[in-house]
């Protein structure tokens, strides 16, 4: 009898226990359940918030900004070659024209406006793809193959990932050398020899790291550009948003988080 | 004759490594596809590039076909959508879409008002003459658009439209499947797109349900029923074909390096007619 009162008391407590737990099961993976070599999904600087932009960047890491108008690299830039001084450099005035001429952003530029904008990795067989809610831009990283030996020069360059050990290492080359290699805090273009590495680690269930050296042979010689590391936090509820480029767009952006002069909301 | 021996021991090995390097060869020479813009073969035609020998459609892991692959363009879905009705039928248009149509494509100027002319957004459900491509997931399904403004539309596969939308060039899309039909549910459309060359118009108050079928593997069929109270008198629905490509992939095309200073360029008014008839 008492025996019998004990199983039923446990019985009673174990299923009371997987009731209350049910709900939370729902939510963001749990540390246990993950596949490191998994990146799917949206991803984003800070912590998740309503859907509509604006709205985020009140609640969010966006909302302060500090890093809006800075570079983002922790290592200083290599000193330029003459070359470079005398072929890359961007004039002032050209910034707020290029970005209202809608002109493609590509990376590593992207990965700076993902302190406002989130993207999301989609994976494919044999590829995986990555897209970025910042003017709706999109890339495809090649799993299967290296670069091609004749490359045709595009603004996304061409980009061929590998695991190591639970790293993605995405390399790319092929640049047309046309796209500023930060929208602020690099004062010049990158040369058709620009060569990135990324390296993209599931260091958690909701969490993502990103550590991206710059080659340029043309702009500085043999010393790379390194110390851009960012961190992403999953966001499950979160879908991209549409924000493709046009003039009244950019505008709105500019003078919310580009303009020096407006402060951080 | 240890000579003879070594000499035959010295040739197995040299061959063995002549079989052991020109293997290696094979395993990594790269494919002869590959287009040195990173992708497929340079396009030269898209007719060229339709796969040849059919099969029947694969499927995902959870057994839905699989629309997954790089698709041609319906050349119906370009200039005039009125072509992609049933044969006989022509386009509900109410009298103010049906006069604003005729200004553009008669008005001179007018055609530089053509969004796709100044690098926004097709919408839906305007197509380019270039390929577009299909990612399959369980929760989402995008569509790469290789030309236009080379972006990407997001099909989610989970959830309902949102309540506050706020209107956009390709709306909201949510899909369901209904056996081996994809449906897909558009709500939230801006009105700033075109449907077509021609210049149909649409409202804000655009639906559109698209239903996508692979019925084998090399080809994908669409109907696409447009209902928009604003514009038309009734729903109609539309019909399309796209062939499966191979051998290439989506090309980089920045519509920025050449669409603004193409506006200028367009001159004269089409030459298919505004009443629903297909000039063939």
């Amino acid at each position: 009898m008492f025996v019998r009162w004990i199983c039923r008391s446990l019985y009673s407590s174990l299923v009371a226990a997987l009731i209350i737990s049910a709900p939370f099961a729902a939510s963001a993976p749990k540390e246990s359940q993950f596949d490191y070599r998994d990146l799917s999904g949206v991803w984003w600087v800070n912590a998740p918030g309503p859907d509509k932009l604006f709205d985020r960047a009140k609640n969010g890491d966006a909302g302060k900004c500090q890093t809006c108008h800075i570079s983002e690299h922790t290592k200083p830039e290599p000193p330029l070659t003459s070359w470079a001084r005398q072929h890359l450099m961007i004039q002032p005035q050209m910034i707020q024209t290029k970005m209202g001429e809608c002109n493609p952003i590509g990376v590593p530029a992207q990965f700076w406006y993902t302190q406002l904008y989130p993207f999301e990795f989609v994976t494919a067989p044999g590829r995986i793809f990555q897209f970025f809610e910042k003017q709706n831009e999109w890339r495809v990283i090649q799993l299967n193959r290296g670069h091609p030996k004749a490359l045709l020069p595009t603004s996304m360059g061409d980009s061929v990932g590998k695991w190591e050990g639970n790293i993605l290492v995405v390399d790319t080359i092929g640049y047309n050398g046309r796209n500023p290699i930060e929208p602020v805090g690099v004062d010049h273009r990158m040369s058709p020899a620009f060569h990135l590495v990324e390296r993209w680690q599931r260091v958690s269930a909701n969490e993502i790291e990103l550590d991206a050296t710059y080659y340029d042979a043309m702009a500085w010689g043999t010393e790379p550009w390194g110390g851009l590391k960012k961190k992403f936090m999953l966001q499950p509820k979160m879908e991209l948003l549409q924000t493709p480029c046009s003039p009244e767009a950019n505008k709105k952006f500019d003078d919310r988080f580009a303009n020096p002069s407006v402060p951080p909301l | 004759m240890r000579k003879d021996l070594m000499r035959s021991i010295v040739t197995a090995l040299s061959v063995a490594a002549l079989l052991a390097l020109s293997s290696t060869v094979a395993v990594c020479q790269e494919p002869q596809s590959v287009n040195p813009a990173g992708g497929g073969v340079p396009m030269t035609s898209l007719e060229h590039l339709q796969a040849k020998s059919s099969g029947p459609a694969p499927r995902t892991a959870d057994g839905k076909p699989d629309l997954s692959g790089l698709w041609g363009p319906d050349r119906n879905f370009i200039l005039d959508i009125s072509a992609a009705l049933k044969p006989g039928e022509k386009l509900p248009l109410q009298p103010w879409a049906l006069k604003l149509t005729e200004e553009r494509l008669s008005k001179p100027g007018a055609k530089q008002e053509d969004p796709k002319a100044n690098c926004l957004p097709d919408g839906v459900p305007r197509e380019d003459p270039f390929p577009w491509k299909i990612i399959q997931t369980p929760k989402l399904i995008v569509f790469l658009i290789e030309g236009n403004v080379h972006t990407f539309r997001q099909i989610f596969m989970d959830g309902s439209h949102p309540k506050d939308l706020d209107p956009t060039w390709y709306g909201d899309s949510r899909g369901t499947w209904q056996g081996d039909t994809l449906v897909v549910d558009t709500v939230g459309f801006n009105d700033r797109t075109w449907f077509d060359g021609i210049g149909h118009p649409h409202t804000e108050k655009l639906h559109v349900i698209e239903r996508y079928r692979r019925p084998d593997s090399t080809h994908l069929e669409f109907e696409v029923t447009i209902d928009d109270s604003g514009a038309y008198t009734r729903p109609f629905t539309l019909f399309g074909h796209s062939p499966l490509l191979v051998n290439t992939e989506i090309m980089e095309y920045f519509c920025v390096e050449n669409g603004a200073q193409d506006v200028s360029h367009m001159v004269g008014p089409a030459t298919v007619g505004v009443t629903g008839d297909v000039h063939r």
